[in-house]
């Protein structure tokens, strides 16, 4: 600027050549123009991705979706059907549903059923198999019995528990993929896909997600989270896990993809005689499980994995419960009762404590 | 040839006060909007209540669940439910926390503000 200038600058009213009038001109319009550039730009850099949000009901729970892309609302709307439809299935409640199909024919036939069905239910029985029964797809006994969904609150009589206990037992419960049956052995024997509900919810939603061309979209049902795609950001979504003890979150995990899940004692429980009795009940004892652990919160490939190895591993304890998710290839936090706070080894990175009411540890 | 009246103060006044107003612009614009409180009522959004503009606390009764925001949270004051797992929820106040009141289908999300969290577990 200055070798244009021909008198020395210096800063003071005084008249200007015309040339130092067109040089200075020519740099305010320069700089108009950018800013009128960074203006026109500025909408286009900035756009918040257009979002689609709605909260649904299904499965006992609340459904909550957050999606992105041009068919948003269209996605959200096939996801939530996709759930509703699901529930049909698998729920025992549900009149005609194929679970209910299966238990009312224990102990006498093989039952065919929905392919959404048969997958749900050999992930389920692959979790039974590998945990030794610390998730079992077969306790419907005796989480009938507890019902933590009435009203009741009571324990229930031991007699009865321990009356009920023999039929609880997944290898029980055959399933032939290839004819697309399934069959429990015994009467009285019962199917309840409720702790894996939520996570299979997720599942079909992040296929309607795919299949309706969202661009990217999270779901949670219940506790569960399932996510798909990337959001326009590239940042990895991001899942607070909730602090067992209080209100909100001990902290957060990233993921790309996959499903997340956690079961906590705190979720459902009663109090009896001074005693906390919770829903996550242990097939061998047919009581609530006592393992050290409040909450497990486990990362998987799908939502019915993540479902039911969070609740093997809150059944199993943190060490058996490592060892559970490694051969799933799949994550976890665990959280004690002490507040002590272990993260396995692939989701050291991805996990950020933020309550200081908790000490982690490796 | 002929001499104007221009200077370099006012030419970099210029400039300054076009800097001024861009700048007051773009901040305006990326300004974090506060944490927003969504009510949603059987999968309808019912309102919309930026936290921070609260003066005083806002009651809202929504199928017959209270609920109450002030520029800290929401929070379930009272439902007809039996289970009254929304009332004992506690007060949420960060975005991506949510008390729902299942049998009311009736919740309150918190979104926005300056958190990046997507969802919850738990």
């Amino acid at each position: 600027m200055k070798a244009n200038v021909k008198r020395p600058a210096r800063f003071s009213f005084k008249t200007i050549t015309e040339k130092e009038a067109k040089h200075l001109t020519l740099i305010f319009v320069a700089v108009l123009f950018l800013v009128i550039v960074v203006l026109a730009l500025f909408p286009l850099l900035d756009r918040e991705e257009e979002r689609y949000e709605v909260t649904t009901y299904a499965m006992g729970s609340y459904v909550q979706q957050t999606v992105y892309g041009e068919n948003r609302e269209d996605a959200a709307v096939k996801a939530a059907d996709a759930v509703e439809a699901l529930e049909q299935k698998i729920s025992w409640r549900v009149e005609n549903s194929d679970i209910q199909k299966l238990n009312n024919n224990a102990g006498k036939d093989w039952v065919t059923l929905s392919d959404e069905t048969l997958n749900i239910l050999t992930q389920a029985q692959s979790v039974s198999e590998k945990s030794g029964g610390a998730f079992d797809v077969t306790i419907a006994p005796i989480s009938r019995l507890w019902d933590f969904d009435d009203e009741l609150n009571e324990v229930p009589d031991s007699d009865l528990i321990t009356s009920l206990l023999p039929y609880v037992n997944h290898s029980l419960l055959r399933i032939d993929e290839t004819e697309q049956t399934a069959s429990l052995k015994n009467l009285g024997m019962a199917v309840d896909l409720g702790s894996v509900g939520k996570g299979a919810a997720c599942d079909a939603a992040v296929r309607a997600y795919e299949e309706a061309g969202a661009k990217a979209a999270i779901i949670a049902v219940g506790g569960s989270v399932g996510v798909y795609g990337e959001k326009s950001s590239g940042k990895p979504w991001s899942v607070a896990v909730r602090d067992p003890n209080g209100d909100g979150s001990l902290g957060s995990v990233t993921l790309a993809e996959g499903f997340v899940s956690t079961s906590g004692s705190y979720e459902k429980y009663f109090e009896q005689d001074d005693v906390l009795y919770h829903h996550l009940l242990d097939p061998k004892t047919g009581y609530p499980a006592e393992s050290g652990l409040v909450s497990v919160t486990v990362v998987a490939k799908s939502g019915v994995l993540s479902d039911a190895l969070s609740t093997a591993c809150f059944v199993l304890g943190r060490e058996d419960g490592m060892k559970l998710l490694e051969e799933f290839d799949a994550e976890g936090i665990f959280i004690n009762s002490d507040n002590n706070i272990t993260v396995t080894d692939g989701l050291k990175d991805r996990f950020t404590r933020t309550s200081r009411d908790y000490t982690l540890v490796s | 040839m002929e001499k104007r009246k221009f200077s370099w103060k006012e030419a970099l006044l210029l400039v300054l006060v076009l800097a001024v107003a861009a700048g007051v612009y773009l901040y305006a614009k990326t300004r974090p909007k506060g944490a927003e409180a969504v009510i949603e009522q059987d999968g309808e959004v019912y309102r919309r209540v930026v936290l921070a503009d609260l003066k005083e606390p806002l009651t809202l009764e929504v199928n017959g669940a209270v609920i109450e925001l002030d520029k800290d949270g929401a929070h379930f004051v009272s439902s007809p439910c039996p289970d009254k797992i929304c009332v004992n929820k506690g007060i949420i106040k960060r975005a991506g926390e949510s008390a729902v009141c299942l049998p009311q289908r009736v919740s309150v999300r918190i979104e926005g503000g300056d958190s990046e969290i997507d969802s919850v577990t738990g």
